[in-house]
């Protein structure tokens, strides 16, 4: 008769000897080992034990509740199950419609030996459209999120990539990836669950700790590829360009920059003679800030400024490539620190074509632009304008900090990212297959 | 990857998982599949909310407040008992039934008060709302004047510039 422990030491210790072990004894054994812990606990036991013994690869789940949307957020996911997906039988689970294929087209990755899993939410269907919307959760509702915990209990790794604290982790490894602590610690609040807590940012990290009062422990920056092909770097031509989704509330600031434009033609007309500004963004289809932007741009058509709206990569990379001046205002004037940007994708795609970003001093912008060496922040308007007419004052300078940025840009592409994030992923599985004790859960 | 029939040890352990992974879902509460007591719930601290996340909060209250209005009870009534069962609940709502007229007085008081109070927040809220509006006017005007960057190309200057 075999008796196992709560960690299941003595158990994987068997199976990693090829000790003789009958079937009736196991059965025993595991029935002990269930009547205590409970049936999940077995299950896992039962799964870590294959991977103990050899007999397949670790399975791992990776869940975000917004994956049928384009985002970097989705984009940062994908690109951890791409780097995973040799080592790992990784599965995708997403709510709503959306297929590898999708994910393939829009993120420019290969996911083929990944399988995507639909779970619709009833919850959310009533009244909402099926928008996921967790903040209509509470602790007078039930929890909607459920049934995702009991779905993660079928892997042996868990990566909530949803920011979405109200999935508890019943894997065996369990990691939570945050973006943004944008809930406070209040109904449904599970991260401390986790085994792993990772963030995308120093400025996301600050916020956990002062939000959640919990310490992350794994930081791995966004991945971004918009390097152009190696030797391919066209002249730059006199554009400022801002990059960013045309959010319904204005958060993303092309309102204000299409002002600060006007205002520095006004201020300056000789300097900014040529100059024109370009925003590109997606936009839903319906949008009534952009709808505002059109009116502004219309009342105004002496105005050199263009709109790309939906534009696919290809014209989004022409428009990066040719620019010579970066734009980011969003967080100025915000006191919502989740409205303020937690890392700052746009700002490397931009330097990493040479462009010199001119960005608000604040979030995660602080970690990516060197004030004065691969660029400049700005903490009010009054100095953005003068950062800029300094810049397109000085073509010498533009190259100079360009050139900067754009090596500083490498810094945070794919394959940094990709290194990264096998690092951390294959040492947990290394030690899941060793059968030694795992790391507690992060308080 | 299907188990391996020739590794007698390997298919057991095939067979237990489903096995388990069969009890397993049959259980209903996150306290029976994690094994152990769970807090579901924690207090938030509206001391460290920014602006606008406590109108979100307040919304939040707001509607559970209106919710609850009315506060008359409404017990479910049931029985464990298998055999007399019935007859217990018919007897507990005939008391209950007799006992009405008198928690509705004593209700229904509490009841007027719960809508006042809950109206009078609502009023409040809105009030605060509107000043809060006319301030943000008042600072841009303010700025304007003094020939600052509170136009529309500086956006409203960050009344905490720094979010670290």
């Amino acid at each position: 008769m075999i008796r196992i422990d709560p960690q299941g030491e003595s158990f994987f210790r068997l199976l990693k000897q090829g000790e003789s072990l009958s079937a009736a004894d196991l059965d025993q054994a595991m029935a002990a080992f269930a009547k205590l812990a409970g049936p999940q606990a077995a299950c896992n036991l039962l799964r870590r034990g294959e991977v103990v013994a050899g007999w397949r690869k670790p399975s791992l789940a990776l869940y975000d509740h917004t994956l049928h949307l384009i985002g970097g957020g989705e984009k940062y996911g994908c690109t951890l199950a791409h780097a995973l997906q040799d080592d790992f039988d990784v599965t995708l689970i997403a709510h709503q419609p959306v297929t590898a294929a999708d994910l393939m087209k829009w993120y420019d990755l290969d996911l083929s030996r990944c399988r995507v899993k639909i779970m619709p939410l009833e919850f959310f269907n009533a009244g909402n459209r099926g928008r996921i919307d967790p903040d209509l959760v509470s602790a007078r509702t039930e929890n909607p999120f459920l049934d995702v915990s009991r779905e993660s209990g079928n892997y042996d790794f868990f990566v909530n990539n949803s920011m979405l604290e109200m999935v508890y982790p019943l894997a065996n490894v369990s990691l939570f990836v945050c973006h943004f602590p944008e809930r406070q610690k209040g109904s449904y609040f599970y991260v401390p669950h986790y085994g792993h807590l990772v963030y995308n940012s120093l400025y996301t990290a600050a916020w956990i700790e002062k939000k959640w009062r919990l310490t992350p422990r794994h930081h791995i920056y966004p991945p971004v590829d918009m390097e152009p092909a190696a030797g391919v770097m066209p002249p730059k031509e006199k554009i400022i360009l801002g990059v960013a989704r045309f959010e319904s509330g204005g958060s993303k600031q092309q309102l204000e920059m299409i002002a600060a434009f006007a205002r520095l033609r006004a201020e300056a007309p000789e300097a900014l003679r040529d100059w024109q500004l370009v925003l590109c963004g997606g936009s839903a289809s319906a949008n009534p800030y952009l709808d505002r932007i059109r009116g502004i741009l219309a009342a105004q058509p002496e105005l050199p400024v263009q709109l790309q709206v939906n534009i696919p990569l290809p014209a989004l990379k022409a428009w990066y490539a040719r620019a010579d001046i970066f734009w980011h205002f969003c967080g100025l004037g915000q006191s919502n620190p989740a409205n303020v940007e937690h890392f700052g994708m746009s700002t490397v795609e931009a330097m990493q074509n040479g462009c010199l970003p001119i960005v608000f001093d604040g979030g995660g912008q602080r970690e990516i632009v060197e004030n004065g060496t691969s660029g400049f922040r700005f903490a009010s308007a009054g100095e953005m304008r003068a950062q800029t007419l300094r810049a397109i004052a000085d073509p010498g300078l533009r190259r100079r900090l360009g050139a900067a940025a754009r090596s500083r840009g490498a810094e945070f592409n794919r394959a940094v990212f990709t290194a990264r994030a096998r690092g951390l992923f294959l040492g947990l599985a290394e030690e899941y297959a060793s059968g030694n004790p795992l790391a507690a859960a992060a308080k | 990857m299907g188990a391996n029939t020739d590794n007698p040890i390997q298919a057991e352990i095939a067979r237990l998982k489903e096995y388990y992974q069969a009890r397993k879902s049959t259980l209903s509460t996150l306290e029976e599949l994690a094994g152990k007591p769970v807090q579901h719930h924690f207090a938030i601290d509206l001391w460290q909310l920014s602006d606008s996340e406590l109108d979100g909060e307040m919304g939040k209250r707001l509607s559970f407040l209106n919710d609850d209005i009315d506060c008359r009870p409404q017990p479910a009534i049931t029985s464990h008992r298998r055999w007399i069962g019935p007859l217990i609940v018919l007897c507990k709502k005939i008391v209950f039934k007799l006992l009405r007229p008198y928690t509705n007085t004593l209700f229904d008081r509490q009841n007027h008060f719960n809508e006042q109070l809950v109206a009078f927040h609502l009023a409040s809220f809105i009030r605060f709302r509107r000043l809060e509006e006319r301030a943000r006017r008042l600072e841009q005007q303010a700025e304007e004047s003094h020939g600052g960057s509170a136009d529309l190309s500086a956006g409203p200057e960050p009344r905490s510039p720094r979010h670290d």
